[in-house]
Order: structure tokens, then sequence, then C-alpha cells
């Protein structure tokens, strides 16, 4: 699958396969094109080449099973909260009242406030809440975190994981900072320059990804002393997920 | 949906009502001053005696003209105004703020999305121009049955059915155009310009031509003389002209007509060198022109008009109302088809 915005490459030769039931970190740089994917995924954009399939069905087929926080977590800043709760019950057949009426009382939303005047972690939490009261078989979060203080992005991805047990939805979420994603995913993909770098099990990838201090001509090296191997050399030491995601970055950038 | 449609729009459709009661307020009034005068000054001047009706009538239009005109002016321009607060934010301002994200995620399709949002907003619009229509048509009536000149581009595009007509295609493209540039302020500023190049080209250019006229031949005599704007143009080597002869009630499509003799052959002011030499020596005297007009009226002559007649008026506004539904409905089938394939 590929995607172009006129001349500009988004995704090239992107080749996925997400298995169901899983909390999926898609972590990257800036401008990797995280969001593209995951607007693509949510049928907010088509690619341009081949195509994607989310439950067997092109996406924007069907919205009821898809939910998505967008980036920023966009909200209608003249809507109050509560009007913002109706939106949800309109708009969607599958729609948990009870689940959303606890969640704002719980995060001490007050109904009447209008979504404008929310701080960014009161907005993040109340674009959480929509999504999650949808009912959706898959959870999309593009950049959740990226705008909120350390505290509140603790509290998020707190509830965050909360919810992943209790509705039991797969989950896909993306961050530049992989320190973000590592407390919750459980699987991983790394996208750099457009192109998907990695994707695996997080244990897995793990169990297959050693330092190495010298390297012998029969390993695949990814970058400087990360190699790629299930039989790691006598010499090998545990890698940790944050350095096994920078070698394959840094690896593109030096491509 | 339809809530959130609602919901969305009820900011606006406040101002709307506000406008609506402002301007309502403003016609019951003027309606009520202008049927009062015309009760005392018009029918008054028919039961008393030694007043001259054409007089009062003429009075009684000059001194009602800027409270019927300014209005009349105000709903010509009010389907451009909601084109540009109602249609081209519609769907623009949704992408400046990064909402369309949140809407077009739920489980309601984008194109249901868009069909309901501009349902509420055309709903409002042809509620709100449709009753100042019918009150505009309502306090201007005496008047414009005294000036006769229903066709007149003014009288015409804000009376009756024509302006709800307006109000959607207005709306229908303000929408469309902010779907295709996604900034609100670019969309209301083209917006602005495409609607009002159609509002002022349909009365001029399209208009006078959606039927095929009606040609007759006017015999020219003191009636005609009478009922001129202008007057007879004379010039050495070209044929005499005659300007501003309207029909009573009809909209012209010639204003200047060349004179004819009875064999159809335009008349040369040598033709007529005995009243024009006539006139050369009472050029002193304040008659000469009215001898002169006097003299060609003995030669029998005669000049073709080209009008729609007053009695098609209503074919006018219905065929014009429909016309810009029918166009307002394929520019939304377009956006219709546009939103599907958007990038969000």
């Amino acid at each position: 699958m590929g995607m172009r915005y006129g001349r500009r490459t988004a995704l090239t030769e992107c080749t996925l396969h997400v298995p169901v039931g899983r909390v999926v970190g898609l972590v990257g740089p800036n401008g990797a094109g995280k969001s593209t994917l995951l607007g693509l995924a949510c049928g907010l954009l088509t690619p341009t080449s081949g195509r994607i399939e989310v439950f067997g069905r092109t996406p924007g087929t069907q919205l009821a099973d898809v939910a998505f926080v967008a980036q920023d977590a966009p909200l209608y800043a003249n809507l109050s909260v509560g009007d913002h709760l109706r939106l949800g019950a309109r708009l969607n057949p599958r729609w948990n009242h009870q689940l959303a009426a606890d969640r704002i009382r719980r995060l001490g939303l007050d109904e009447a406030q209008k979504a404008g005047r929310l701080s960014g972690g009161q907005r993040a939490q109340l674009a959480l809440t929509i999504a999650a009261a949808k009912r959706a078989e898959l959870l999309i979060l593009d950049e959740p975190v990226a705008s909120l203080d350390p505290l509140a992005r603790r509290t998020f991805l707190q509830d965050l994981e909360d919810f992943v047990t209790e509705l039991a939805v797969s989950v896909v979420l993306s961050s530049h900072l992989l320190s973000d994603l590592a407390r919750v995913c459980d699987y991983l993909i790394v996208l750099s320059g457009a192109r998907v770098q990695l994707a695996g099990d997080v244990d897995e990838l793990l169990a297959t990804h050693w330092h190495v201090t010298s390297p012998g001509a029969d390993l695949d090296v990814v970058f400087e002393g990360v190699v790629r191997t299930a039989q790691p050399p006598p010499s090998a030491k545990r890698i940790d997920l944050e350095d096994l995601v920078l070698a394959y970055m840094a690896a593109e950038v030096q491509r | 949906m339809t809530w959130l449609a609602g919901r969305q729009f009820r900011g606006q459709a406040l101002i709307g009502l506000a406008v609506l009661v402002v301007f309502s307020g403003y016609l019951l009034i003027a309606g009520y001053v202008i049927r009062h005068s015309y009760n005392t000054d018009v029918l008054g001047c028919l039961a008393a005696d030694g007043c001259d009706r054409s007089d009062a009538e003429k009075h009684f239009a000059e001194s009602h003209a800027a409270l019927v005109i300014i209005p009349s002016i105000l709903l010509l321009v009010l389907p451009g105004i909601i084109g540009l607060f109602w249609g081209a934010p519609l769907v623009a301002r949704e992408y400046e703020a990064g909402t369309q994200r949140l809407a077009w995620t739920q489980s309601v399709t984008r194109r249901r999305w868009l069909v309901l949002k501009l349902a509420v907003a055309a709903v409002a619009a042809v509620v709100v121009t449709g009753l100042l229509s019918l009150l505009m048509t309502w306090a201007a009536s005496r008047f414009d049955q005294v000036l006769g000149l229903r066709f007149n581009p003014l009288l015409f595009g804000s009376r009756n059915v024509v302006p709800v007509g307006y109000a959607v295609f207005a709306l229908v493209v303000g929408t469309l155009v902010g779907l295709f540039l996604r900034r609100t302020v670019p969309a209301m500023a083209l917006t602005l310009l495409i609607v009002a190049i159609v509002l002022f080209a349909v009365p001029l250019g399209v208009r006078p031509y959606l039927w095929a006229p009606v040609t007759d031949s006017i015999a020219y005599n003191e009636k005609v003389r009478d009922s001129l704007v202008g007057g007879l143009s004379i010039r050495r080597g070209a044929p005499i002209v005659i300007d501003g002869y309207t029909v009573p009630g009809a909209l012209m499509l010639s204003s200047r007509s060349e004179l004819m003799d009875a064999s159809g052959k335009p008349v040369y002011p040598t033709d007529v060198q005995d009243c024009l030499s006539q006139l050369s020596m009472d050029v002193a005297s304040d008659n000469g022109p009215d001898r002169l007009e006097r003299c060609l009226m003995n030669h029998n002559l005669h000049f073709m008009v080209k009008y729609q007649p007053g009695h098609r008026y209503w074919s006018f506004q219905w065929f014009e109302l429909g016309g810009y539904l029918v166009l307002s409905v394929l520019l939304a089938a377009v956006a219709n088809w546009r939103i599907r394939r958007l990038r969000a």
C-alpha cells in the first residue's frame, strides 16, 4: 500500500498485517507517516496505491466498528461536554451511555463546560471517552498524549489500559516517543522515512535482537552493535525496546 | 445527525432570527405607512374634486421610493449574505478546526452528514427569505402597482417566490466552494463573487431570453410620445431612433428602435426634410421640438418593439425559482460526490 500527497510520498511499499486483539504501538519520528497510516486505517484517507482492510473490509464502510481519536483531539469548541456526549449518542448505534457518563463523572468534568475551555488533558480524555463509548471493535489513537503534561500523560495511559481490559478492544496508538507506548503496547510497528522498518510482537522482538560488541560476518546487523538473530552469540547482551527502536530508526536515517 | 446539524447551526440560526424580526418589523411598519398614504392620497384624490390622479400617483410613488427601494436592495443582497455566513463555513470551518476528523469517524457517513447539515441550513434559508419576501411583497404592493414596473430587475428579484431560489442557490454555492477551498475566508470571498456575478448576469443576460419575446409594431402617435422616457434621436445619415418606449408592465428587450415608414423602411432625416426644415425655422421658440414631433406623426410612422408581456410575470417567477432550485440540487450532488473522495 502507498500514499502520496501530490508529489510528496507519505507512505511507500507499506505491507503490514496487524493481528486482532492486540495493543499496537506505532512509533516513528515526526513526519514518518504515522498519521497517514492511521488515517488510512479509519477511512479518513484512501490509499493512492494498493489497498487496506480492517476486519476484512475497506475502512470507511464499517464506521461503527472503528473509533478514532485524531491528533490534538479535535472537539467542537462551542459545544459543551454534555453536547459532545449527546453527539456520540446520536451518531453511534452502539453508544454506551453508562460508560460515558461514569467516565465523565470520574474525570470530574462539568457537562455544561464548553469544550473550547477544557485543558489539553481534559480534551484528550473527553475525546477518548467518546471513542470508547462508541463500543467499536478497534480503537485508533493518533498521538493521544503528545500535547499532555507528564502527569496527564500518565493518567491518560492508565485509563487507556483500564479500557482495553474492560472493553476487550483492539487498539492502535501512535507516538513519536517510545516511552509513551512501551508500558501499554504488546505489538510494535516502527515507521520511518515513509516505510515500515519493523513490525512484530514486543516479546518476540526482544527475544530476537541482541547487543553485540563485535558482530561476526554471519550476523544480520541492524545498526552499530545491534543484531537480529534467534541464536545469540555467547558475548551478546539483552537489548531494551528503546535501543531496538532507535537502532532501526538510525539505520533508516543512515540509508 | 439532525440533532448535531441543528445544534451546530443554533448560533447562526439565532442571528438569522434576529435579522428576520428586525426586518419584518420594518416591513410591517412600512407596509402600513404606504397603505395608509395610498388610501388617503391616491384613493382620496379620486373622491375629491379637481384632483389629478396621475399627479397624486406620481407624488405617492416619489415620496415612498426610499421606503421600498432600500429594503428591496437588502432582500436582493440577503441570499449573498446567506451564502457567505451559512454556506461557506458549513464545511470549511470544520476543516479549519479539524473537527471533520471527529464527525466523519462517528457511525454516520460523510454524505449523510453533509446532506443533513445542508438540509438544516436550507430550511432556515427558505423560511427566512420566504417570510421576508412575503412581507416585502405585501408592504410594497401599492407602490409596485402604481409604478407598474414589475419586471424591473430590483423589483422582480425582491418579490414573490424568486428570493427563495436565490437563497438556496447561494447557500449551496457557499457550501461547495467551502468544500473545495477548505478555508472559510477565501471561501466567503469566492462565494460572494460567484453569487454576485450570477445574480447580476441572470436579470440582464438570461431572464429576457427565457421565452420567445413578443414582437409588436407600434404606431408613432401622441400617446407614444407622452409615454417616452427618452425621446427621438436624429442624426445626419442615420435612421431616426426612438428611445425609451416601454409597454406597461412588460420586460423590454429593445429600448431603442428605428422609426419606419408604412413600407417598413427605416426613416432617415432626409425622408422627413419637411419637418426638420420647420424645426430650423422654429429653433428659437420653445415649442419647436413639439412641432417637429407633431409633424412626424402625420407621416404615418411606426416602430418595432420586442418584449416579454406583463402577464408572463408569474411564469418567469416560477421558472426562475425552479431553475435555481434545480441548479442547487445539481451543485449539492457535486458536493455529495466530492465529499466521499475528500482527504480528511
